[in-house]
């Protein structure tokens, strides 16, 4: 089994779509990263209506949560992009 | 899909966390043809320092290490975060049930290698939560992990020796870093730094990182004192201690050095001290068959990562001989390390700088005015919530621990917020008691 | 609080005196009154990320009475609250091991396995935390509210289980009627902490 098996080839484009907004980025990046490079800076808001992005890039801080593929409260630092992926932010709601 | 169909691995040697230090074990110990299972949260293997961007190559002695490690036989999980580890009463054998995606995973083995490696310590300030705030080690994954911080406007300001080499890559990206404010003050820098001339290579290293960005100004004894903005960060104000300046900006790198994960190593009962993970001379911490490297054992960096994992593979493949040879080169590098994390340690000043308004808690947005310095960590959870988050008390039980110097509290499953399916998932070793189980079935 | 005595309570040195004194120390009562048979009843929950939406209503299952009021030795009941913030808090289980408060992997999987079978949605939520705590249970499992007679002015009001909260105002109310010596709205004597010492009514195990 090869490191970081499931990351597509570099230089190729993948297309996931952002709370309905369709996004061309290259295979290999994390979601959060293809986010905050397409302009979304705030992925949630927080218990007090907060607006709320990336702070450790690593997993830890849990701020990064999103619905990915229906699936909600996953940390977009961690899941890199696929083709098709789907991605619901929360920051219109309250949390 | 049923909770119980969890994919069940069997293997000798469980490492946890594919950074260097697991890499190094991992690789070693699978080479004796051993079953090796190395697991990580990441995508990719490499941790931290060793994650590369997508499309470029990664660092040489990575590019070796992974090469070694994918010709060794181990098995490689990426995308795996572990959800709970304890030792089976049956044979004594450690469970490590984990979550792959949305799905089970369960690896039994006789020993672990704990490699969890470290994560930012980050210290509240007005203002920290805005979004583009991010870590430092933040900073250096998102750029790898294919953000690209080109003509932002960068201020970089925390502690430790990272915020060189992250002001350097930022500025390779295309970034206009406006600063670098290392908060230690000038001299015990300039102390640490005249002590690399016994290390060559680190010299070497350092003036390479300096030269890489001469135009940015390179401050020490200063600190961040808020940030500001509406609804994002604009604009981050610093201090000396006698003048605050007040800079506009995009990005804010803001930590305050590394502090190890124990997580994994509390939840098993392993002794820890000073919030590492102790360990004897062999790497093997205070429960038999449970070894641990790199980070976690003690912020040190990645050659004594590396050394630290080629230790304990020696000595759980039972080549103790060998494992002593590596000792002197441990210790040199150990004592580099202690007189890192003295040099940067966290100023008092940084203690003063948060407001009773200001977020601790980011889960829960629990403000520091709610808290009182004479709690213990429990007591801050239970009349205030702060704690209680997804985050599990990595953010702000680092930042309280600088604050008011209480230990972490203690560790319970799940280890990670994890599916209820995959907590059910290890039905196999729940003793098959027949409990009461109401009128009704 | 070291110990209770005649219209007073010592604390280290300190003597507090009064003509009331309540001895409301839930899993700790016996601490102070020895011979009250409340013992730590230990239940573990589970608690998940936000998920608004998800349940509006408490559910508990029918068999969570015959969980609560038989003393076997270990159980589980469904029982689920979604909570203000949006997050679903996961129950029940019960168990008379003293006061081990470590989480047993066992009897915290046979209650979130029950959960699921009542409620498979459940299975696709995050689940954040989980904890255990000790409830105060009696033998006969009705609380201990009134006037403990062999110490003068000392009145108890403990051993609720696990509904001490919910019965809180209501034994408030009834004890504050007994103590001022009002009618009390129902007979109070079934909960009357003196059947403790005319009763043979010990622990069970």
């Amino acid at each position: 089994m090869s490191a970081g098996a499931g990351v597509s080839r570099p230089g190729e484009i993948v297309t996931i779509v952002a709370d309905g907004r369709e996004l061309r980025v290259a295979a290999g990046m994390s979601v959060a990263a293809a986010l905050l490079g397409s302009g979304v800076w705030s992925f949630r808001r927080s218990v007090s209506g907060e607006g709320r992005a990336p702070l450790c890039g690593m997993g830890v801080c849990f701020e990064c949560r999103v619905t990915i593929d229906g699936v909600p409260h996953r940390r977009a630092c961690l899941v890199p992009v696929m083709d098709g992926l789907q991605v619901a932010t929360t920051s219109r709601d309250v949390a | 899909m049923s909770a119980r169909d969890a994919e069940v691995l069997e293997a000798d040697v469980v490492v946890i966390g594919a950074g260097p230090a697991g890499i190094a074990a991992a690789a070693r110990i699978a080479e004796t043809g051993r079953r090796v299972v190395l697991l990580d949260e990441s995508p990719a293997v490499g941790g931290q320092i060793w994650r590369h961007r997508p499309g470029s190559p990664p660092p040489a002695a990575a590019r070796r290490w992974i090469a070694r490690l994918e010709r060794s036989g181990a098995t490689l999980l990426c995308g795996v975060s572990v959800v709970d580890l304890y030792q089976a009463q049956e044979a004594g054998r450690f469970v490590v049930a984990a979550e792959r995606g949305p799905a089970p995973c369960v690896i039994h083995a006789s020993s672990l290698v704990l490699a969890t490696g470290a994560r930012e310590r980050f210290l509240p300030f007005p203002g920290w939560t805005l979004p583009g705030v991010i870590g430092v080690g933040g900073a250096q994954a998102l750029l790898k992990s294919g953000l690209s911080f080109a003509q932002k406007r960068v201020v970089i300001a925390g502690s430790g020796p990272l915020l060189l080499p992250v002001a350097a890559a930022l500025a390779g990206d295309g970034a206009r870093v406006a600063l670098v404010a290392e908060q230690a003050p000038r001299d015990a820098v300039m102390r640490f730094a005249s002590s690399l001339w016994r290390r060559p290579s680190a010299l070497a290293q350092a003036v390479r990182y300096r030269a890489g960005f001469l135009r940015t100004p390179y401050k020490t004894g200063t600190w961040v004192t808020s940030a500001r903005g509406d609804g994002r960060l604009e604009e981050v104000t610093l201090t000396d201690g006698h003048t605050a300046r007040t800079i506009a900006c995009d990005v804010l790198c803001s930590a305050y050095g590394l502090v190890p994960n124990t997580q994994l190593a509390r939840l098993l009962g392993c002794e820890i001290a000073r919030g590492a993970v102790v360990v004897d001379e062999r790497q093997q911490t205070s429960r038999p068959r449970i070894y641990s490297v790199g980070e976690t054992t003690g912020i040190g960096g990645v050659d004594l990562a590396l050394v630290e994992g080629k230790i304990a593979a020696l000595c759980v493949i039972g080549r103790e001989a060998d494992a002593r040879r590596l000792y002197r080169r441990r210790t040199a590098l150990r004592t580099l390390a202690d007189a890192m994390e003295v040099a940067f340690a966290p100023r008092a000043e940084l203690r003063d700088v948060a407001t009773p308004d200001t977020i601790v808690c980011r889960c829960e947005d629990v403000a520091l005015g709610v808290i009182d310095a004479g709690w213990t960590m429990r007591q801050a959870k239970l009349y205030t919530r702060a704690g209680m988050g997804p985050c599990q008390g990595r953010v702000c039980g680092a930042a309280l621990e600088f604050l008011f110097g209480w230990p972490a509290d203690a560790v319970r499953v799940p280890a990670e917020p994890a599916l209820l399916s995959t907590i059910l998932a290890d039905a196999g070793n729940v003793a098959a008691g027949p409990l009461h189980q109401g009128v009704f079935q | 609080m070291d110990e209770i005595t005649s219209h007073a309570v010592r604390c280290g040195h300190e003597m507090l005196e009064a003509d009331v004194i309540v001895n409301a120390a839930g899993t700790l009562s016996a601490r102070l009154t020895p011979e009250l048979p409340i013992l730590p009843r230990k239940g573990h929950l589970a608690i998940t990320d936000r998920a608004p939406g998800f349940c509006r209503h408490q559910l508990v299952e029918l068999g969570y009475l015959t969980s609560a009021h038989v003393m076997t030795n270990e159980s589980v009941a469904f029982n689920v609250q979604p909570r203000t913030t949006g997050q679903v808090l996961i129950g029940s289980s019960r168990e008379l091991v003293g006061w081990d408060a470590s989480t047993n992997r066992d009897v915290l999987r046979q209650m979130l396995d029950r959960a699921v079978r009542f409620m498979p949605s459940l299975s696709g939520l995050s689940i954040i935390r989980t904890w255990t705590g000790f409830r105060p249970a009696t033998p006969d499992k009705l609380p201990l509210i009134g006037p403990w007679g062999p110490t003068a002015g000392l009145w108890i009001a403990a051993g609720h289980e696990g509904l001490g909260i919910t019965t809180s105002l209501g034994t408030a109310r009834l004890l504050a009627d007994l103590v001022v010596g009002r009618q009390t709205p129902f007979d109070a004597t079934p909960f009357s902490p003196m059947r403790v010492l005319t009763h043979s009514a010990t622990a069970v195990h």
